[in-house]
């Protein structure tokens, strides 16, 4: 009984209480991140075990990211569907050597195909969402010279772009307010649900013909990284986005 | 004007994507570009005095962009009589070495390899750092160090969409 009250409430009612109506909109706004990475975690204590007599602060992994989001979104009746691309960035973590700097950050890039469910409450919407998000992490790596200038070549190790790439299954709840007929305020927390069954893929130098070198999962691996030896992309992340969606039009069926 | 908004986002999203892609960014730096300044700086072991060379005039770069993955994207040179007189030049050594380039994701470095065209391997012969300055103007960056990890010397060379 219970279940089928369920059912109802989240399926059938929005049908029997709600117009049939559909609205397109458009959406931008600001995303945080949080990048649990286990693996990056270990190479950051192997680096300061590594390097303990020489780092004058020693490597702070800082998961906190920042961004942006844009996407465009379609509602018919309880039905919601979206697509939407976000950036973030996560803070710079940083090791001091004297007057030099060691540095890494995560870019990550995501595309989200979205459905849901839009549940209405006065000037509330309720839309819990299941994504197939497209991502790629960026693992950006340089060395910060006496001079201030920043290097991402190989004249020291780490150094360079880190790229990974993955299709993946996103949930999510997104809650809007509305503010005026066009104008609504959002609130939307996703994330990566299941941490280690996306691993397989390494984060390897882009764009090199067949001499591709990866990233070490521990500081004490050295010379060429082989597939054992390399990071892969297994981690979990959650995201908070904060915008503004405008409604381009919405009508009755 | 509603297109104008229906458009706008999907463009943008489509741009973003790109972002992730390298080909672009391989397509986006290809093409020949003038090679105008070089600044070589050298530092003392003790990290105090600097000794500066600039070079200017020293030809043109030329990338070349394949489509096909089967193929590897080479380069070409045409060098002035300066470009000769370039001496103890990182980038230099890495050009003459290389026959290949490649750009990162974010074009924060570019690539330089050596094909040997009958076996087909790849040696990575150095990354250099890639600085944009404005949408035709590059700065190829190198630097060496000591072996303490001292900055020995750092070199600058403008590069300008010809």
């Amino acid at each position: 009984m219970k279940s089928l009250a369920i059912i109802f409430s989240v399926f059938i009612s929005p049908l029997v209480n709600a117009q049939l109506d559909h609205e397109f909109t458009i959406f931008g706004g600001g995303t945080t991140s949080y990048l649990n990475f286990k693996e990056f975690n270990t190479f950051v204590e192997t680096y300061n075990q590594q390097n303990s007599a020489s780092l004058t602060k020693n490597l702070k992994y800082d998961p906190l990211g920042f961004g942006g989001q844009l996407g465009m979104g379609y509602r018919l009746g309880w039905f919601h569907s979206s697509i939407s691309a976000s950036y973030s960035r996560t803070l710079t973590s940083k090791a001091r050597i004297n007057d030099q700097e060691r540095g890494f950050f995560f870019k990550n890039y995501l595309f989200d195909l979205s459905v849901g469910v839009c549940l209405t409450k006065k000037k509330l919407k309720f839309i819990p969402h299941a994504n197939m998000t497209i991502s790629s992490l960026n693992l950006e790596s340089f060395y910060k010279y006496e001079n201030g200038e920043k290097s991402f070549g190989t004249d020291s190790r780490y150094s360079g772009v880190y790229t990974s790439f993955k299709v993946t299954a996103t949930l999510g709840l997104k809650t809007t307010l509305d503010y005026s007929d066009k104008i609504k305020f959002y609130v939307d927390f996703s994330f990566f649900p299941q941490a280690k069954k996306y691993g397989g893929g390494s984060f390897d130098t882009s764009g090199s013909g067949t001499d591709i070198s990866s990233f070490p999962k521990s500081a004490f691996i050295t010379g060429y990284v082989g597939v054992d030896d390399a990071m892969t992309e297994r981690y979990r992340q959650f995201f908070l986005h904060l915008g503004v969606s405008y409604t381009l039009f919405k009508s009755n069926i | 004007m509603k297109q104008f908004f229906f458009f706008l986002p999907i463009a943008l999203m489509v741009s973003a994507c790109f972002k992730f892609e390298p080909k672009h960014e391989v397509q986006r730096i290809a093409g020949s570009w003038e090679i105008r300044n070089t600044e070589i700086n050298w530092y003392s072991i003790s990290g105090g005095d600097s000794t500066t060379s600039k070079v200017s005039d020293l030809g043109y770069l030329h990338l070349y962009y394949s489509d096909d993955f089967m193929f590897e994207n080479s380069y070409s040179q045409t060098i002035s009589s300066n470009y000769t007189t370039l001496n103890n030049s990182l980038i230099k050594a890495v050009l003459d070495q290389s026959n290949i380039w490649w750009v990162s994701v974010d074009s924060k470095n570019m690539g330089f390899g050596l094909k040997d065209y009958s076996t087909g391997y790849v040696t990575t012969i150095a990354t250099i750092t890639l600085k944009r300055k404005s949408i035709n103007r590059y700065q190829l960056i190198g630097f060496t160090h000591y072996a303490d990890g001292k900055l020995k010397s750092y070199e600058v060379w403008d590069l300008k969409r010809d």
